[in-house]
């Protein structure tokens, strides 16, 4: 059986003690089948990890819309403010936009590393900013866990009390162009 | 009624155990996830699947697998006398019901967790088969929206006419007053994810129509799988020129 | 999709500035149609029927001819009806119920532009050339729609998809058997092997203009119509006569504004007449050769 052959679902790839399954494909009565309509590859595996098995994937040719995973930096939009958190809408994954909506969740604890107790929503960030945030978890059933704890995550873009475009001063502070004003917010150190 | 002539050739001039002529293809609405059209002789259907998405209600959320579901209507031209057909009839309600679980034993629903997959069907023309046709164009439908899926469902029907079983009915057969029985496989994996009849049949019978029912399913996997391999081949060069 | 997410405001304001300079987001000036396509005969158990891709909006529309009594106190006309479906396969919010409101809203606008008033004038056929026996039988045309996929400008796409699928039906001869004596009951013989055409030539197209900020623009995508504060929809026939108007959104138009827009839409109209019998013929052709 060679790679760069196209697999349709249900065929099967190999021995389950062989291959290790990758994306696209299932293992069942140790055997590995295709679970969706693409090309077979195999990636051997790397040199230090214990488990030497290669992996056989099956990937597709159409790209699917993007969906959080943990661990995915994700920019989001704050939509409503809570005491003790944030709630976001998933914009994009990465680079890629969404094709549906998410919900995404900013607790108190998770807005930066340092003081977390002390964090008070309101100079963190306002409602209508735009934010690049980490997945922690998938959360509970309403919404995923984000997380603004590092000094590249945080409000990126932000429009003032005057409607403008604010410009960062500092990792705490954003300053408005036109009335020289400066608002709290938990600004991304974007280089 | 003579459904089979003295020379052996049925209504439209098939032998008893010929498939009609089958059709497809992939992609055809660029909104949804996935889509598809599957044509058996006269029967046309269209099936498009949206998903997976986040559950729209929240009471019916699935922790631990994702929610399936499927309805199924008929275009008010569909059939031979125009019928405005309302959409909670018993019909349409028992073959979302029939459809939404034949795919849902295909798809691997634990690996999407807290989300929902749409199938809507939609039924262009009816000239009996409807509900193989309409699994047939869903697997395919499910297939190009990336789903993982455990095996390529494939779907056909047989009767039971002047002593002959006879596959893949049309309209004017399925009206005859045989039985009518329609089985949907899982082609590589052997195994029967929907069997329906309707009649009274002797065991004997029963066991002839129903092994016709299936090699013609294997017949239509075939061409479930070539279609499916053909369209791939076309996505993969229209991305990528073929390098001389 | 933009139901699912909405648009941004950047988005939001490069479509209207867009318009606003005659150049639309694919390329279009604010008067052209999008290229469209149509095939005919899909339906072989239907008179007549075609299919309709304009851009992303796929629409079906199938002609069923029935023998029926003529309608109470006009024994000289037949009769039609007019119906739109759309399908869950054009977006899930359509499904059980959800696409009825839109499939009412369409099927009204159309009715209102091509059956005419209560006495049968003006309807977008000549309702006198249905009648097979003058008081006992004539001919039902129903008309249904399937809406398969949604990309804006559906009341537009549907016109047209229904013009075509009448162009492509052909009624049964009926010869009568008995019953000629008024008051005998008519009975009749279809002969399946002749057709006679419908003559479509009184058939309107509908023209949608959709209003975005200060201009209006001519087949608007979804994007576009998510944008807009009115829209007038004008039914324009052949000879450039007016057969049904109607207006949708809140805002108010200023009289002269809407007659500047019934004027582009009569100038639209002609061009686009011409393109689809053009695309008619060859859908026909295409059919015929096969």
């Amino acid at each position: 059986m060679s790679a760069n052959e196209y697999r349709t679902p249900g065929e099967v790839l190999g021995w389950a003690s062989e291959y290790v399954a990758g994306p696209g494909t299932y293992v069942w009565h140790e055997k590995v089948y295709a679970s969706v309509v693409g090309l077979l590859r195999l990636t051997p595996a790397a040199t230090d990890v214990e488990d030497q098995r290669p992996t056989i994937e099956v990937t597709r040719e159409k790209e699917r819309g993007a969906v959080p995973e943990p661990g995915t930096v994700v920019t989001a939009k704050i939509t409503k403010l809570f005491p003790r958190q944030a709630a976001a809408s998933i914009v994009c994954v990465g680079p890629r936009a969404v094709r549906d909506k998410f919900t995404g969740i900013i607790r108190q604890q998770d807005v930066r590393a340092t003081e977390i107790d002390k964090v008070d929503m309101h100079t963190s960030f306002r409602p209508g900013d735009i934010v690049r945030a980490e997945v922690i978890s998938l959360g509970d059933s309403r919404a995923y866990y984000l997380s603004t704890a590092k000094n590249e995550l945080g409000v990126v873009s932000a429009t003032s009390d005057a409607g403008a475009a604010m410009v960062p001063v500092s990792w705490q502070e954003m300053q408005c162009p036109i009335t020289g004003q400066r608002e709290p917010r938990k600004v991304a150190k974007v280089i | 009624m003579d459904f089979i002539s003295p020379e052996g050739l049925r209504l439209d001039g098939r032998r008893p155990f010929e498939l009609r002529q089958l059709h497809a293809e992939i992609g055809v609405l660029d909104n949804a996830d996935g889509s598809a059209t599957f044509e058996m002789g006269n029967t046309k259907v269209i099936a498009v699947v949206y998903g997976p998405r986040e559950v729209q209600n929240r009471s019916q959320q699935q922790l631990d697998h994702a929610l399936v579901r499927c309805e199924y209507s008929m275009a008010t031209f569909s059939t031979g006398d125009r019928r405005r057909r309302g959409k909670g009839d018993r019909r349409g309600t028992e073959l979302s019901l029939v459809i939404r679980q034949t795919m849902e034993a295909a798809i691997l629903t634990n690996l999407l967790p807290r989300s929902q997959i749409d199938i809507f069907v939609q039924v262009l023309q009816a000239d009996g088969g409807t509900r193989a046709c309409c699994i047939n164009a869903a697997a395919l439908a499910l297939a190009d929206a990336g789903i993982p899926m455990r095996d390529l469902v494939a779907s056909c029907s047989a009767g039971y006419l002047n002593s002959t079983p006879l596959l893949d009915l049309n309209y004017l057969e399925d009206s005859g007053g045989g039985p009518d029985l329609t089985v949907a496989l899982f082609s590589k994996l052997d195994k029967v994810t929907l069997l329906q009849m309707d009649a009274k049949v002797p065991l004997d019978v029963f066991e002839k129509v129903m092994n016709l029912a299936s090699e013609g399913a294997k017949a239509v996997t075939q061409f479930l799988r070539e279609i499916l391999m053909e369209n791939t081949k076309k996505l993969a060069f229209a991305k990528e020129p073929l390098k001389v | 999709m933009v139901v699912g997410l909405g648009l941004s405001s950047a988005e939001k304001s490069y479509i209207a500035g867009g318009i606003a300079v005659d150049l639309r987001g694919d390329g279009r000036g604010r008067h052209h149609f999008r290229d469209f396509s149509i095939d005919t005969s899909i339906i072989p158990q239907a008179n007549g029927s075609a299919r309709l891709r304009l851009g992303g909006t796929d629409v079906i529309a199938s002609v069923k001819a029935e023998l029926c009594a003529p309608p109470p106190g006009r024994p000289h006309h037949g009769k039609l009806e007019i119906n739109v479906e759309c399908s869950p396969t054009a977006a899930p919010e359509f499904e059980g119920r959800g696409g009825e409101e839109l499939s009412m809203d369409l099927s009204r606008a159309l009715q209102r532009s091509f059956l005419g008033g209560a006495s049968g004038a003006g309807a977008a056929i000549d309702l006198a050339s249905l009648v097979v026996l003058e008081g006992k039988l004539c001919w039902m045309l129903y008309f249904d729609g399937l809406v398969l996929s949604s990309d804006g400008n559906l009341l537009d796409a549907l016109s047209i998809a229904m013009k075509a699928a009448l162009s492509n039906c052909g009624l049964p001869k009926v010869e009568i058997t008995s019953g000629t004596n008024p008051e005998d009951d008519a009975d009749f013989e279809l002969n399946e092997e002749e057709f006679t055409p419908v003559d479509t030539s009184r058939f309107p197209v509908i023209v949608t203009l959709t209003k975005v900020g200060k201009h209006y623009i001519v087949d608007a995508t979804a994007e576009e119509e998510s944008q807009m504060t009115a829209a007038v929809s004008v039914a324009v026939n052949k000879k450039g006569s007016i057969c049904g108007l109607t207006k949708r959104g809140g805002t108010g138009l200023d009289p002269s504004v809407l007659l500047d827009m019934i004027s582009v839409a009569k100038r639209v109209s002609q061009t686009l007449i011409t393109s689809i019998d053009a695309e008619i013929s060859a859908a026909e052709s295409r059919h015929d050769d096969q």
